[in-house]
């Protein structure tokens, strides 16, 4: 492909491109081996640009519309220049992959890196290694590391139809698939139970629960959307009054517009009125005794007065029951237990207000059993097996106001302490905490167009300058950037695309009559 | 080769017009033996390497050839041996005297052995485009007279 001619650690080095290859085929996020005596490099690409021997080239421009001349001139006069970013070295004696800490010698050969390369790298795919897609412009499969994975925080990023749902789908099908976690989403938009249909609606795509009817249950908060479309929830989740406490409010704060008085009020009268707080402050707003109480309690009448208004429109949510005959996260923590993810759909109540509400106060207690679980095991045995979070829509909990408050932001804080970590999935990470964002483990970025948000994927992470063109040159969707943790060097990965039949079979789907007939075989088996 | 043209032995005597009514120029010189003698051809040629038995040089030999040493036209395999490498460029396009022309039309006649005629001359380019990066008209003229 071209030779190394300079170059540092922290800048990448530059290579002089062969006159046959064309810069046009050469594109900024590539894989590429630099091959040394005893060592080779692995890098990315992560500028393309021009070069010629001699400036006065430029005023007198061979005609490069002669194919004779063009041939001539490109590689030898003008030339095609890559940076290339070293990141790992493997020592061909050692066998050993290690970070770069140093860069190729000068006028070493530069390859295009091999599905070997690749696998060295990143693994092959096995009982823990999910395949993700593959490498810019390689035709070679890419693994992602599940177990890894799931041990940290994560984030996928990207603007809106970049393919972040599609992706995440993936990676919650490997996840179930090869029993690396546990997982709990949060389904705002109801994608992720039975099926969802792409941005144009024109294909229907099958998610969890019908590629692993057994491992995945879904909840509802919405029965009766649920039923329209033909389907039966395992749960229909309620939430009583006296399960809502005074942080679980705090919280809605914006969007139930209360200001610093009535968020301390809040604090104030749930400790006065104890575990039904809830009720009984409705109770007495019903009972026009605002007023009365107010002076009783010391509080601000008409702060008070607000106060009431506000969480009044609370009990326009249907879901929201003074009293509940089953309590959701025990149901929930009885699936996660055995092993079955769940998926909680919100069907129409997608305003921000449930959202927020529900997805906070059901983590906030399920994650309290994880901690009690795992600080009484012994060993490793038994802790919990890991529990994922997935969540759309992430900065409306890990806002920089929000992540101290809400429990998400514990969790992503927490790090793995308990076996419980966050998938978020987000079209602007630079709404999300920038401590929050630091913690992720691994990112996922897709096209990302506003500078903030590159800046706030990228934050933390090493080699930001060169990782940012990286980013901004990616394609308008199905391509993502991935860096962090679970992988040993930052690549540019076209995903694998959903929904095909092979597709689905690959996590064990069959059509019916497929596994009629594979049943059939079974009980013949069976029968030898 | 370069500069190469037929001209009177005898300085100052321009050669008179012959041949009307003959049908070729053999003819003409077979009515007119005496041509052969009054006409002689000169050229001149510019030295871009050497051989020492079986190894070919491409630069300046210790010594010029001698006077009355003998001139031969390389033949097929000479050529091709010489032409494997192209070092002698930097000597054919920095002598004064060989001009565009020349550099064109020798490559272009050392392409003639070459099997590859065009991967030659594309190398050959190349390297000319190292050669004259810093001068981007002559290299265009030169490279617009090579190709194949
Ligand atoms: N892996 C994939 N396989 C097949 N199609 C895909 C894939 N990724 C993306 N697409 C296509 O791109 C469209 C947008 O993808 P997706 O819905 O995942 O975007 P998104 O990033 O979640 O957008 P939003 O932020 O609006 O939710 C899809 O409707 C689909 O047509
Ligand atoms: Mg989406």
């Amino acid at each position: 492909m071209g030779v190394v001619t300079s170059g540092s650690l922290s800048k990448g080095v530059e290579v002089k491109l062969d006159g046959r290859v064309s810069t046009e085929e050469m594109a900024v996020g590539r894989f590429v081996s630099i091959e040394g005596k005893k060592k080779r490099f692995f890098g990315l690409v992560t500028d393309v640009s021009l070069g010629a021997i001699d400036a006065r080239m430029a005023t007198n421009p061979p005609d490069m519309s002669d194919p004779f001349i063009a041939e001539v001139v490109l590689g030898s006069a003008a030339y095609g220049v890559l940076k290339v970013l070293p990141k790992l070295v493997w020592d061909v004696g050692t066998g050993q992959m290690q970070p770069a800490k140093t860069v190729p010698q000068p006028f070493q050969v530069v390859l295009e890196a091999t599905q070997q390369d690749i696998d060295l790298i990143f693994g092959q795919e096995d009982e823990k290694r999910l395949v993700i897609g593959n490498p810019l412009d390689m035709e070679v499969k890419l693994c992602l590391n599940l177990e890894e994975f799931v041990s940290l925080s994560s984030g996928v990023f990207g603007r809106t139809g970049t393919g972040k749902t599609f992706f995440t789908h993936h990676l919650l099908n490997g996840l179930i698939q090869k029993s690396k976690a546990v997982n709990l989403v949060f389904d705002m938009h109801s994608e992720y139970g039975w099926s969802w249909r792409g941005q144009h609606g024109r294909q229907e795509y099958k998610a969890l629960r019908q590629l692993f009817p057994s491992r995945v249950a879904v909840f509802a908060l919405d029965e009766e959307n649920a039923r329209r479309r033909g389907l039966t929830p395992d749960f229909i989740v309620r939430i009583g009054y006296d399960q809502v406490e005074a942080p679980d409010i705090e919280i809605l704060r914006d969007t139930l517009n209360m200001n610093e008085l009535q968020v301390d009020a809040v604090h104030r009268v749930s400790h006065r009125l104890g575990k039904r707080w809830l009720s009984s402050f409705f109770e007495v707003g019903d009972r026009g005794e605002i007023a009365e109480r107010s002076k009783e309690w010391g509080e601000n009448e008409q702060n008070l007065g607000a106060l009431y208004r506000r969480l009044d429109t609370l009990r326009r949510l249907p879901f929201l029951t003074p009293e509940v005959s089953e309590d959701a996260v025990d149901r929930i923590m009885h699936y996660l237990k055995s092993g079955v993810s769940v998926v909680l759909e919100f069907g129409r109540y997608r305003d921000y207000t449930s959202y927020i509400l529900v997805a906070n106060l059901l983590t906030r207690r399920i994650y309290d059993q994880y901690r009690e679980q795992t600080e009484q095991a012994r060993d490793d045995a038994g802790r919990p097996q890991p529990l994922v979070i997935t969540l759309e829509e992430a900065h409306k909990f890990l806002s920089p106001e929000l992540a101290r408050q809400t429990i998400f932001g514990t969790i992503a804080r927490e790090m793995r302490k308990y076996n419980v970590t966050l998938l978020v999935v987000d079209q602007r990470p630079s709404g999300i905490d920038p401590e929050v964002l630091s913690q992720l483990g691994t990112r996922i970025a897709f096209r990302l167009d506003n500078a903030e948000d590159i800046d706030a994927v990228l934050s933390g992470a090493e080699d930001r300058s060169e990782l940012r063109t990286v980013l901004s040159r990616l394609e308008t969707r199905q391509q993502a950037l991935v860096f962090g943790h679970s992988v040993r060097m930052p690549v540019v990965v076209e995903v694998e695309a959903y929904g095909a039949t092979d597709y689905y079979r690959r996590f064990g789907f069959l059509e019916p009559a497929e596994a009629k007939r594979q049943v059939d075989k079974d009980i013949e088996d069976l029968f030898k | 080769m370069y500069v190469a043209g037929t001209v009177p032995s005898e300085p100052g005597r321009r050669p008179i017009a012959r041949g009307r009514d003959e049908a070729s120029e053999e003819d003409v010189y077979r009515q007119h033996p005496q041509l052969a003698q009054l006409l002689r051809t000169e050229f001149n040629s510019l030295v871009v390497g050497h051989s020492n038995g079986d190894v070919v040089y491409h630069y300046l030999p210790p010594m010029p050839p001698r006077i009355h040493a003998f001139v031969y036209l390389c033949d097929r395999e000479q050529a091709q041996r010489f032409s494997q490498s192209l070092d002698f460029l930097n000597l054919l396009v920095k002598a004064p005297q060989s001009g565009d022309e020349v550099v064109a039309a020798s490559l272009r006649f050392l392409a003639s052995f070459n099997e590859d005629n065009r991967g030659f001359l594309v190398s050959a380019g190349r390297e000319l485009s190292r050669l004259l990066a810093g001068e981007p008209q002559r290299l265009n003229a030169i490279l617009r007279r090579m190709r194949p």
